[in-house]
């Protein structure tokens, strides 16, 4: 089996990204198939391989999903496949999928703008404050801020605005760490606790003036509450059986999702600390010939 | 039933954002003059498809359309003439004189004719936002026409094969086509947003009433 895997420079930046990476290409030799990085000056070549694994960033606006559509309709085994990536690279399409779902997560709203008093006490009635506001591209919690004033939140939505529209608001629930659940064919793969930086709301935070990351906790899957390991397999089922990264928080024994991520990060000694088999099940998977299909919802595919 | 969602309020059952809010099990019908991912034309197709609805457009169309060559790719599975392309990420030489188009999702507009060699590093330069990107290049081989295309429809003579073709293949009501004529055969090259103004909204309401009426 001949697998690309779609990467961009950035990728091999730090060592434990690189590992992972480098780890990944073993697995896969070992297994017997071959395993090449591409990059976006080699796309014309997709149609040589037989799977394609996206690790670069993924959200439509990046290469990666011109990558990740082009194999889908090249009719190869793609991780991430486009609807995954559609689905979940915009949290207001994720908010929507929350509520026709009836996933549990923080109380939310969509703003587009509407700035009339009425609105905004509605809004801060339902939500309270702190608000907490997210662009609709939002990474490794960038583009997610808190609002404690009704000035605030006007001078941050009017900058998310004016990238796009709608954005979304939540309720703020305050957590020292957020569950990592990783998910792939719709059975755990891996666990890990992502703590808040100290300082920090968000497991990437700005403390001090500088970007500090939190610590991660892996723990093995197998003990994963059992509640917790049942929302996220219900999620991913609406989603897809792809490979993703759920974002859970607990508060008082329960369990709401925050985001689910179609591209989750690996890092050297992190998320694979305590399954290690986790290479050998994404290049297992990859090998397969089974395409990725699509969650509990309908979304009509051309080709 | 079908249910029109519009920014133009005189056909609209719902406007786009009062859409967002409903929970509908109809099929949809989605009018935009824009349906750029993360603008609302998008969101409105996504939160139909959400509700398990047939829409027009589909999400997967509105994002092949507006990607160079996944258009490419499927136009040319669809019948349609299109020109070959090549993806590039860095400068390269001897490729003018061509068409080049973004592959990057923020630039609108982003058709550029170029003549020189000079004119070419600077174009790779600017559409592939210094190297991020890669960039489409199309042979430039004839006149480069545009036709904002309604329902399949425009008033551009050499564009209503391809406008009708290219409504049948993707359903995205309105847009701008970008074509060269060669040798008297117009090829598709390009889609993009039209701007508003651009649009003739009287055929456009002319087009929904058609469709709801029957």
């Amino acid at each position: 089996m001949k697998i690309g895997c779609f990467v961009e420079k950035y990728n091999f930046h730090t060592r434990e990204e690189a590992g992972t990476l480098k780890l990944f290409k073993s697995t896969a030799e070992r297994k017997g198939h071959s395993f090449d990085f591409i990059f976006k000056k080699d796309l014309d070549r997709i149609a040589e391989y037989d799977a394609i694994f996206i690790r670069a960033t993924t959200d439509p606006m990046n290469t990666a999903y011109v990558a990740s559509r082009m194999a889908d309709a090249l009719g190869k085994v793609v991780i991430d496949d486009p609807h995954s990536i559609r689905v979940c690279s915009s949290k207001v399409v994720l908010d929507d999928l929350f509520r026709q779902n009836s996933i549990p997560s923080p109380r939310s709203l969509l703003f587009d703008g509407d700035y009339d008093q009425k609105n905004l006490k509605r809004i801060f009635d339902y939500l309270g404050f702190p608000v907490v506001l997210k662009a609709p591209y939002t990474k490794f919690s960038s583009h997610v801020e808190k609002a404690a004033s009704e000035a605030e939140f006007r001078e941050i939505s009017a900058r998310y605005l004016r990238h796009a529209t709608p954005i979304v608001l939540q309720e703020y629930m305050p957590s020292s760490f957020d569950w990592r659940v990783g998910v792939l064919d719709n059975q755990l793969l891996y666990l890990c606790k992502y703590y808040m930086p100290k300082g920090g709301w968000k497991v990437k935070s700005l403390v001090d003036g500088k970007q500090q990351w939190g610590k991660v906790v892996p723990i093995k899957r197998k003990n994963a509450p059992r509640k917790l390991a049942e929302l996220a397999i219900k999620i991913t089922r609406c989603v897809g059986d792809g490979l993703y990264g759920l974002d859970i928080k607990e508060i008082g024994g329960r369990f709401f999702c925050i985001e689910v991520n179609d591209n989750p990060s690996f890092y050297l000694g992190q998320e694979d600390a305590r399954d290690p088999d986790l290479y050998e099940k994404i290049i297992d998977r990859l090998a397969s010939g089974r395409p990725v299909k699509p969650g509990t919802y309908r979304l009509n595919e051309p080709f | 039933m079908t249910i029109v969602v519009s920014e133009d309020d005189e056909d609209a059952d719902y406007s786009p954002f009062a859409f967002l809010e409903s929970h509908v099990n109809e099929d949809v019908l989605n009018v935009s003059h824009d349906y750029r991912y993360q603008k609302m034309g998008y969101y409105v197709s996504m939160h139909a498809e959400l509700c398990g609805c047939r829409v027009t457009p589909r999400c997967s169309d509105i994002l092949d359309t507006h990607r160079n060559p996944l258009l490419m790719i499927r136009a040319s599975r669809a019948g349609i003439p299109c020109l070959p392309y090549r993806l590039i990420s860095g400068y390269e030489k001897d490729l003018y004189p061509a068409l080049c188009f973004a592959v990057n999702p923020y630039t609108c507009n982003s058709v550029t004719k170029v003549k020189s060699e000079s004119q070419m590093y600077r174009t790779i330069k600017s559409l592939s936002v210094n190297n991020r990107y890669p960039v489409s290049v199309q042979p430039l081989l004839g006149e480069v026409k545009e036709a904002v295309q309604v329902f399949g429809e425009t008033d551009v003579p050499e564009a209503r094969a391809i406008a009708r073709k290219f409504y049948e293949a993707f359903r995205i009501p309105v847009g701008k086509l970008v074509l060269q004529v060669v040798d008297g055969e117009a090829k598709l090259c390009h889609f993009e947003p039209a701007a508003k103004k651009e649009v003739d909204w009287a055929l456009v309401r002319e087009r929904v009433h058609a469709l709801k009426g029957r």
